[in-house]
C-alpha cells in the first residue's frame, strides 16, 4: 500500500493551444436567396482556421462546400451569422484589404487566354503594384520564390493552354503564393487531375501550409487523401451542420459514418474507405495463412461478397513456400488448389451458381 | 531530369513585345503615312512630301495647299481611327469575352447612326459630307453633336443596365438587342423620307476620312486620346478580367468601376469616330485578332500599344486603296476596310491558328 503511494503519478494538464484565427465564423449561416425567401444549405458554423494548418472541406455534392467557399471568400453574403477576419468583420472589410488577407484558386475552367505562365504570375502582385502597375525588384523575388515554391520553373516561357491539367493548377496555386496572403482558398484543386497529380498538389499544399505558416481550406472529394493530407477536416452533415476536428478524430467518434450512412454507404472505420462490396449476410467463407497475400485475397473474397468467418460455408486456406503461393479451397470432403486468385474466384462463382441451382430445383420439386 | 533550381538561378522572362516586331510595325505606319500624303488624285513626288513635312515648303504652293489642308488632316484621321476602334474592340472582346464583339456590339455605333438620322432625316437642309464640309463649323458640330448625344443616350441605357447586370453574356445580348431596335427605329425613319435625305444618310453610312477639317481635328483627337489614355489606365484591369471575374474581384479589382471605365472609354472613341467619319466597321474586330495573332499574346500590355501601331497602319492602307491612285474616283472607306483587310487577317489567322487559345 505504502509502496504504491510513493509512486509519482504525472501531474495532468489540459493543454489549450492558444487558437490565433486567420479567419473564423460565428453561428454562420450559408446558402442562397431565392424570390426574397432565404435557402440554407448549412447552418450555425462555428468554424476557424489557424495559420499553419490544412483544412479540407467535406462533403457530397450540392452540400454547400462551394457556398461555404464562396461566403468565406466573401463573393457570396452570408444568410446570418458572423465571419471575422483576423477580428474584423468580413463584410466590412475593403476589396484592398481581402485582396492581401486571402487569395482564391477555383474551379472554373480556366481560359485565360493567351497568357504565358509568367504574365499570369505577375498578376498575382496586382494588389501591391503602384498606379502604373510597375514591377519592383521584391515583387520579382516573391514570383521567383513561389515558382520555386511550386517547381514551375521549366514552364515559365509556356503559355497557359499548352500545359496539362496538373501543371495549370500548379500555375494558379503559385499565382496565389504570389498574392502572399496568410489564407489561400482552393475550391476543389485536385478535381479532373489522375492520382499521382492529385497526390502531388495535395503533398505540395501540405507543405506550403507547414513551410510557409499560411491557412490553406481546400474542397475535394478525395477522401482517402484528405484522410491523409488534412491537419483538420470540415465535414458538411446531412443536417446541414458542419463537424469540424482531425479526420481521425472524426473517424473514431463515428462522425464519418453518420455523415455518410443515409446514402445507403457504409463507411469502413478500420480501412477507412467505403465498403464497395456490402455482405449480404449469405455467404461465409474462412480464410486462412498468408501475410501480405492474406489481405488481397480477403479483398477478393469480399468483392465476391462473401463474408469472412471463422467457421464458414467454405474454407480457403493460403501455403507460401519458396514464393511460390497456393490456395486452397475446401468445400466439404472435396479439396482445390489453384496458383492464382482469379481462378479461385472463379472456381467459386461456379461453385456458388450450382448451388444455387439445385436449391432451384429442390423448391420447384416442393 | 527536373532539377531543383535556386531562386537566385530562376530567369524571370520580359513582358515586352519583341522589339523588332514593334520596330517594323511603327516604320510601316511611318511609310503609310508617307505613302498616304503622296498618293491621290494628283500624284506628288515622296521628296516634296517630305520636305512639306519638316517645314522646308514646295516649289508647287499647290501641293503644299493639298498636303497641309486636305491629305494631312485626312492621314491623320485614319490614324485616329484606325487606333481609336481597334483599341475599342479590344476591350470589348476581352470585357465581353468574346471573339465577335466590337466597338458596334454595345449598340454605340448605332446610337451614333440614330443621332445622324435624326438630323439628317429630319431637317434636309444640312446635307452630305461635301455639304458639311463647305457649311464649315457649324454645320458639321450639328451632325457631330447630333451623333455623338445619340451613342451617348445609348451608352447610358447600357451603363444603366450592365449596372444591375453581373452577367457579361446577358449584357453583350443585351447590348445587341439595343443597337438592333436602333437600326430599326432609323430604318422605319428612313422609310418615311424623301429620297434625297436618304441618298444623304446613306453617304454618310459610307464613311469617309475626308469630312474631317483642320478644326475637327483637334476636337477629335482631343477625344480619342482621351480614350487612348484610358484604355493604357484600363490595361492591367483588362488583363486581371482574363482570368475570369472572380479572380479578378478576389485580387481587389473593383469590377463596376472597371467596367464603366472600359465602356466610358469605348464609347467615347467610337462615338466619336462614327460622328465624325461615319459607321467604319471591320477595323474594330479584325485589327484585336490580328495583333492577337502576330504577337501571340493576350496581354493587354502588349496588345495595347501593338493594336495602335495595327490599326493605324491599316487603316492608312485602306485610305491609301480607297484613293485609288492616279484615278480621279475615290471608293468609300467602309467598303475598302472589309474588302481589303479580311484576306490580310484571315491570312494570317490560318497561318498562326494561335487564336483559339485566346477565347
Amino acid at each position: 500500500m505504502i509502496e504504491t503511494q510513493t509512486i509519482k503519478k504525472p501531474k495532468i494538464y489540459h493543454h489549450e493551444t492558444p487558437a490565433d484565427p486567420v479567419i473564423h465564423t460565428r453561428n454562420l449561416t450559408i446558402g442562397y436567396q431565392l424570390k426574397r425567401k432565404n435557402k440554407a444549405v448549412a447552418k450555425n458554423m462555428d468554424l476557424a482556421l489557424c495559420p499553419g494548418e490544412l483544412v479540407c472541406l467535406l462533403g457530397p455534392n450540392g452540400s454547400g462546400k462551394s457556398t461555404l467557399m464562396r461566403t468565406l471568400a466573401g463573393i457570396q453574403p452570408a444568410l446570418s451569422g458572423e465571419i471575422y477576419l483576423r477580428d474584423q468583420p468580413l463584410n466590412t472589410c475593403s476589396k484592398k484589404r481581402l485582396s492581401r488577407e486571402m487569395s482564391l484558386v477555383l474551379t472554373e475552367k480556366q481560359r485565360a487566354g493567351n497568357l504565358s505562365v509568367y504574365s499570369i504570375l505577375t498578376l498575382g502582385r496586382y494588389p501591391y503594384l503602384n498606379w502604373f502597375g510597375q514591377l519592383r525588384n521584391e515583387d520579382k523575388e516573391i514570383i521567383k520564390w513561389a515558382i520555386k515554391k511550386t517547381g514551375i520553373a521549366p514552364l515559365i516561357n509556356n503559355h497557359i493552354d499548352k500545359l496539362s491539367d496538373g501543371e495549370k493548377q500548379k500555375v494558379m496555386i503559385a499565382r496565389a503564393l504570389v498574392q502572399e496572403t496568410p489564407l489561400i482558398i482552393l475550391d476543389e484543386p485536385t478535381a479532373h487531375l489522375d492520382l499521382l497529380n492529385r497526390i502531388e498538389i495535395m503533398r505540395l499544399l501540405k507543405n506550403m501550409a507547414r513551410d510557409t505558416g499560411k491557412a490553406i481550406l481546400l474542397s475535394t472529394h478525395e477522401l482517402d487523401l484528405a484522410l491523409q493530407a488534412a491537419d483538420i477536416i470540415w465535414l458538411m452533415m446531412p443536417d446541414q451542420s458542419l463537424k469540424s476536428g482531425a479526420p481521425e478524430d472524426l473517424i473514431l467518434n463515428g462522425t464519418f459514418e453518420s455523415a455518410f450512412k443515409k446514402r445507403g454507404f457504409r463507411f469502413d472505420g478500420q480501412s477507412g474507405t467505403f465498403k464497395f462490396n456490402p455482405w449480404d449476410g449469405k455467404k461465409t467463407i474462412a480464410l486462412e495463412g498468408g501475410q501480405v497475400t492474406h489481405v488481397w485475397t480477403r479483398r477478393a473474397l469480399e468483392r465476391e461478397g462473401y463474408g469472412i468467418v471463422p467457421g464458414g460455408n467454405l474454407k480457403v486456406s493460403i501455403c507460401e513456400n519458396e514464393g511460390q503461393t497456393q490456395w486452397q479451397v475446401e468445400c466439404g470432403p472435396e479439396a482445390y488448389e489453384f496458383s492464382l486468385l482469379e481462378q479461385v474466384i472463379k472456381f467459386l462463382r461456379c461453385h456458388d451458381h450450382a448451388k444455387r441451382n439445385e436449391n432451384g430445383r429442390i423448391n420447384s420439386e416442393n | 531530369m527536373q532539377k531543383t533550381l535556386t531562386v537566385e538561378e530562376i530567369k524571370l522572362p520580359g513582358l515586352l513585345p519583341k522589339l523588332t516586331l514593334t520596330v517594323a510595325l511603327i516604320f510601316a505606319v511611318l511609310a503609310l503615312l508617307i505613302l498616304d500624303l503622296a498618293l491621290g488624285s494628283v500624284h506628288i513626288p515622296f521628296h516634296e512630301v517630305i520636305n512639306i513635312l519638316t517645314g522646308q515648303g514646295s516649289d508647287n504652293i499647290a501641293w503644299e495647299k493639298i498636303i497641309e489642308s486636305i491629305r494631312l488632316p485626312k492621314a491623320f484621321t485614319a490614324i485616329l481611327t484606325g487606333m481609336a476602334l481597334s483599341l475599342s474592340g479590344l476591350q470589348m472582346q476581352t470585357l465581353f469575352r468574346n471573339p465577335l464583339a466590337g466597338p458596334s456590339v454595345l449598340g454605340i455605333t448605332a446610337g451614333a447612326s440614330l443621332g445622324v438620322a435624326v438630323v439628317m432625316l429630319s431637317s434636309g437642309y444640312v446635307t452630305t459630307s461635301y455639304a458639311i464640309q463647305q457649311f464649315g463649323i457649324s454645320g458639321s458640330w450639328l451632325i457631330v453633336l447630333a451623333s455623338t448625344l445619340g451613342s451617348a443616350l445609348i451608352f447610358l441605357i447600357v451603363i444603366g443596365i450592365s449596372l444591375r447586370i453581373h452577367d457579361h453574356v446577358v449584357l453583350l445580348i443585351v447590348g445587341i438587342m439595343i443597337a438592333n431596335v436602333t437600326i430599326s427605329v432609323v430604318s422605319i425613319w428612313q422609310y418615311f423620307s424623301g429620297p434625297e435625305q436618304i441618298q444623304d444618310y446613306l453617304i454618310w453610312t459610307f464613311g469617309s476620312l475626308s469630312g474631317v477639317t483642320n478644326q475637327h481635328l483637334q476636337v477629335l483627337s482631343v477625344t480619342v486620346l482621351t480614350g487612348i489614355v484610358l484604355t493604357f489606365i484600363a490595361s492591367k484591369y483588362l488583363n486581371l478580367l482574363l482570368l475570369g471575374e472572380n479572380y479578378a474581384r478576389s485580387m481587389g479589382l473593383n469590377t463596376k468601376a472597371v467596367k464603366v471605365l472600359i465602356i466610358s472609354s469605348t464609347s467615347l472613341m467610337a462615338g466619336a469616330i462614327t460622328g465624325f467619319c461615319g459607321p467604319i466597321g471591320f477595323i474594330g474586330i479584325a485589327v484585336p485578332h490580328l495583333s492577337r495573332s502576330v504577337f501571340n499574346t493576350s496581354d493587354h500590355r502588349v496588345l495595347i500599344p501593338m493594336s495602335c501601331f495595327m490599326g493605324a497602319a491599316l487603316m492608312l492602307g485602306c485610305d491609301i486603296i480607297a484613293q485609288l491612285p492616279g484615278s480621279q474616283s475615290t471608293l468609300p472607306i467602309n467598303s475598302v476596310t472589309a474588302l481589303v483587310g479580311s484576306p490580310v487577317v484571315i491570312w494570317v489567322i490560318l497561318k498562326r491558328r494561335n487564336l483559339k487559345a485566346a477565347f
